[in-house]
């Protein structure tokens, strides 16, 4: 289940990218790597579903993006979190939060 | 917010294109060179890394694919991608196209210019501002309305009667005005109108004003409105006419407006005169109507409360003036001018929607059979990976596109047909004028087009993208007939066809019928070889018969010395015009008579009824003696004395017409019944004989003459030798040479007359028989199509039934009773939906039942014979199937 990125519960990338963004802009690349370093390898993005998610995101006005120089001096875009991502980002953090626990209750349950 | 985000990003990725593409393919480069070199970095080649990253990330193309068409915009383009194809598809065959597009052109034609009628007639609101505020306020009677009343009625409502913001009066009927001074005496159609008739309207006056309640007034000074057209005409439109004087009748008045160049009404008139509707009590002739605009906050049926309240109020204060029966009504003015015509548009509205359904059907089976032949397409492109929704819409696409480009051939058809359709329309159809091909018609034409398109696009679009892959491949590798589902359903279709087509030729056969009964119908008279024209006798000094008379017995003198004419007349009015009725009583039976005043009543000179070759059945006809000094006498038709003498000889007993209204001057002398003549069908022929009165023009009342001349002409009519019109000048000439001052008008033949008066019933069989036929082709082609179809599918069967031994004659009976078991059924479902509906048609019929088994079965043997023609080329073509050929085939 773990590598196949398709089965990544629905509307949870666009939430994950969102929290990588969070902590700094970053390019396509850079956001799949830091996705795959913090998950320790559960989650192996495709290409296709993440920049679409880039596009879906920027269209919602979530992120923006501007080309900039990378530290190997390679000129990329970069995706940068806005403020209306930030909240949506919030909201939808804590509304996971319940989500899983309110799960994790059914499940310890039964 | 992010709407507008979304569409400024998706126009610039459509716009923009290659730049947003560019920086696609940069972005992903760069996305592939950053995880290659982190690869390289743990030691792999270039190359390596390049393949590791594809085969964990995904091939880039695929990336570009899906966040392309991830937008909204890419909708767009896939959407452009399908039209051209589907417009490729049609080049490539122009066969299914020419048929699909005729059909749909034909189908959409007629009904764009039904519709173009229907609209401006029917739907539309009348071109008067807040046309549904205007009313005609109307007698009411058991039996019906009667929209004219008294001037003292007219008068009485107008002031008591609540909820109106103004209540005018008008004539209904008008002899007309003559104008004099300019030359040759013209003779014009008036109106007589109240002073507040511009402002109920809701019309504001190109030039000058309206009546002043002065102008109004009995005695006021004489005032003209004129219409912008004479203005034109006769005066040049020249705008200092205002304030100037014309003489109409010898009476001089002044020209106080001129009517905006788009104001019509009905009546049509070239100029109107104060009305001057006086209250008199004795005065109870029914020649005016009232028109009124009620308050924006009244409603019709408070409109009725308030009218019924003020027709009490005048039977408290004159018992006298008003029937037991009678109440006051409204009836919506709209509603006045097009109700009668309504259910003759709605029926040929419905058969032209027939003709649409057929065609829709047609195009339908088209489509079916178009997606069983490609159903290896849809297969291979399915296998290839297009997904279903895709291949739906494609469909649908290809048939929106059909609808679309048929609507708009249609509408273009419309456009042509009109010019011949109004020709075919009778003149009585009111609103004529105003029928014009809208944007309302456009609308119309277009979301027909689309809705046809989608609908009839779907059924073919769901089969043709359900194909399953395997079987669709294995089966078009086969040859072998077509899906189940889509055969039934173009056996339905074909059905449907059959059976709408029945119900349109017995609508249609009933309609000859009745025409072809109406046109040997015999009106009473011969109409071959008479010429007919109308006079206005406005002169004050024809309010005397002794004047009129004279004028008669001199012109009549010198049209009887016309070579070429037989014999001449004049008559009050002629048959299918509006003439006088009258009551009467019997001097020999009190209790007899017609008290109600229904029985009509024509004031003749002595050749009228050789002239029209009017039968006289018993006792004499009118000579010169029956003058001013011989004794009254009368002539009564047929009817009336089947009706009001029966069993009894009529001849030599007395009559009094008009009796009681001695103080008007309209009581008649006692007159002596001196002959009975044959009926004549004064109502039209499609109504009987009413009954009818006729005394000698020369021993009229003078109170009697002078009504008549305000409100008819006198029409004279002269019985020719050879071509009646070719006498028309020489007829103009001799009755200017008596009076100069009265322009003789409205030359026309009896025969004209005659025919105009059936112009509805010719105006709707003609529509419904081409209707009919148009429905005939379309079912015969629709049936050819399926067979054809069917047998080009069968083809290997066919083969391998002729090798086994089947004769051509076999697979001949074989194609044959497969087409005409479709007829058949449709023929049944058809009759019994024609029995159902044909009721409809009742009011319209004449001589014939709805249910007549003759038009039933000619309509199925015609129907049994096309269908059988169109079953038996492709039947035949199935017979020519080589068996070799057929079992190779494919």
């Amino acid at each position: 289940m773990a590598d196949k990125p398709s089965d990544l519960v629905q509307g949870t990338l666009d939430m994950l990218i969102l929290k990588t963004l969070a902590l700094e802009p970053m390019h396509g690349y850079g956001i799949s790597v830091r996705l795959e370093q913090m998950s320790k390898g559960v989650f192996r993005l495709n290409a296709g579903s993440l920049f679409v998610a880039f596009q879906r995101l920027q269209r919602d006005g979530l992120i923006r993006s501007e080309w900039k120089a990378t530290e190997n001096s390679r000129r990329a875009k970069y995706y940068v979190l806005t403020d209306k991502g930030r909240k949506r980002l919030n909201s939808e953090t804590r509304e996971w939060g319940r989500q899983v626990a309110a799960i994790a209750r059914i499940l310890e349950a039964s | 917010m992010s709407l507008l985000r979304s569409i400024a990003s998706g126009l610039r990725s459509l716009f923009r294109k290659e730049q947003v593409s560019q920086e696609l393919d940069e972005e992903l480069n760069g996305f592939l060179e950053m995880a290659a070199e982190e690869k390289m970095r743990q030691g792999m080649s270039r190359k390596d890394a390049l393949r590791a990253v594809r085969l964990e990330r995904g091939s880039l193309e695929v990336t570009k694919e899906a966040v392309r068409s991830a937008g909204w915009e890419s909708l767009l383009e896939t959407w452009w991608q399908d039209v051209r194809y589907a417009l490729r598809m049609f080049r490539k065959n122009p066969g299914f196209t020419a048929v699909a597009l005729l059909t749909l052109t034909l189908g959409l034609g007629v009904n764009c210019a039904i519709f173009t009628v229907v609209n401006a007639v029917l739907l539309q609101p009348l071109p008067y501002p807040n046309s549904e505020h205007l009313v005609l306020v109307q007698r009411q009677f058991p039996d019906g309305m009667y929209p004219a009343t008294s001037s003292t009625k007219f008068l009485f409502w107008r002031e008591h009667a609540r909820g109106f913001e103004a209540l005018a009066g008008y004539t209904f009927a008008s002899s007309g005005v003559n104008l004099t001074g300019t030359g040759e005496p013209e003779r014009l159609h008036s109106l007589r109108v109240s002073a507040d008739f511009f402002r109920t309207l809701g019309v504001h006056l190109f030039l000058g004003r309206a009546f002043t309640d002065d102008e109004d007034r009995p005695g006021g000074p004489d005032a003209v409105v004129l219409s912008h057209n004479l203005w034109q005409r006769d005066f040049r439109g020249d705008s200092g006419i205002v304030g100037r004087t014309i003489r109409l009748g010898g009476q001089l008045c002044t020209v106080v407006g001129v009517a905006p160049a788009n104001f019509t009404f009905t009546p049509a008139a070239d100029l109107w005169t104060p009305l001057r509707a006086q209250s008199d009590p004795h005065d109870q002739t029914n020649v005016y109507r009232v028109l009124g605009r009620l308050r924006p906050e009244v409603n019709y049926a408070r409109a009725d409360q308030y009218v019924r309240a003020a027709g009490e109020e005048f039977r408290q204060q004159h018992p006298d003036l008003m029937n037991d029966k009678e109440a006051v009504s409204v009836r919506g003015y709209q509603d006045s001018i097009v109700g009668d015509v309504r259910p003759a548009l709605l029926i040929l509205c419905g058969s032209v929607g027939f003709v649409l359904l057929i065609a829709c059907a047609n195009l339908g089976s088209l489509l079916l059979s178009r997606s069983t032949v490609r159903r290896k397409e849809m297969a291979v492109r399915l296998a290839m990976g297009a997904n279903r929704l895709r291949l739906t819409r494609q469909l649908l696409i290809e048939s929106t596109l059909l609808g679309i480009t048929g609507g708009g051939m249609g509408l273009a058809a419309a456009a042509g047909a009109l010019p011949l359709l109004l020709r075919l329309t009778p003149e009585s159809l009111p609103r004529l004028g105003e029928v014009r091909l809208d944007w309302h018609v456009w609308t119309f034409a277009f979301v027909a087009a689309i809705a046809i398109g989608i609908l009839f696009g779907l059924a073919p679009a769901l089969q043709g993208a359900k194909a399953g892959l395997r079987d669709a491949l294995h089966v078009s590798i086969r040859g072998a007939s077509a899906s189940r589902g889509a055969t039934r359903l173009q056996r339905l279709l074909v059905v449907g066809e059959v059976g709408l087509s029945v119900v349109l030729l017995v609508g249609a056969g009933l309609l000859i019928q009745t025409f072809w009964r109406l046109q040997h119908e015999s009106p009473g008279f011969d109409p071959r070889h008479v010429l007919t024209a109308q006079v206005t006798l406005d002169n004050q000094r024809y309010n005397k018969t002794a004047a009129v008379a004279q004028l008669e017995d001199q012109a009549l003198t010198r049209l009887e010395s016309l070579p070429g004419v037989e014999v001449a007349a004049t008559v009050s009015n002629l048959p299918f015009d509006f003439g006088p009725d009258m009551n009467f009583a019997i001097e020999e039976n009190p209790s007899g008579g017609d008290p109600s005043g229904s029985t009509e009543w024509r004031a003749i000179s002595p050749h009228y009824l050789q002239t029209m070759q009017i039968p006289l059945l018993q006792g004499r006809n009118l000579t010169d003696r029956d003058n001013a000094s011989g004794a009254p006498v009368a002539l009564i038709n047929q009817a009336l004395a089947a009706r009001f003498f029966p069993g009894q000889n009529p001849l030599g007993q007395h009559i009094i017409i008009g009796a009681g209204a001695e103080a008007v001057g309209l009581a008649d002398r006692t007159r002596e019944i001196v002959g009975i003549v044959g009926n004549t069908k004064e109502f039209g022929l499609t109504r009987p004989a009413p009954e009818t009165l006729f005394v000698p023009a020369a021993q009229v009342q003078d109170g009697m003459t002078a009504i008549d001349n305000r409100l008819i002409p006198l029409v004279w009519v002269v019985r020719t030798t050879g071509e009646p019109r070719s006498l028309a000048r020489a007829v103009q000439r001799e009755l200017l040479a008596v009076s100069s001052q009265e322009a003789p008008d409205n030359f026309r033949t009896m025969e004209d007359l005659l025919s105009a008066s059936i112009a509805q019933q010719r105006f709707n069989m003609l529509l419904l028989a081409m209707f009919a036929v148009l429905a005939v082709v379309l079912g015969a082609v629709g049936l050819y199509g399926v067979l054809a179809y069917l047998v080009a599918q069968r083809t290997n069967e066919i083969g391998i039934r002729m090798t086994l031994g089947a004769s051509r004659r076999e697979v001949l009976r074989l194609v044959v009773s497969n087409g005409m078991r479709m007829t058949f059924a449709g023929l049944g479902l058809g009759i019994v939906a024609a029995l159902g509906l044909t009721r409809l048609l009742g009011g319209l019929l004449f001589g014939v039942k709805p249910t007549d088994a003759f038009t039933f079965a000619s309509v199925a043997i015609l129907l049994s014979g096309v269908a059988l023609l169109a079953c038996y080329i492709p039947a035949l073509r199935a017979t020519r199937v080589d068996p070799i050929v057929a079992l190779r085939y494919e």
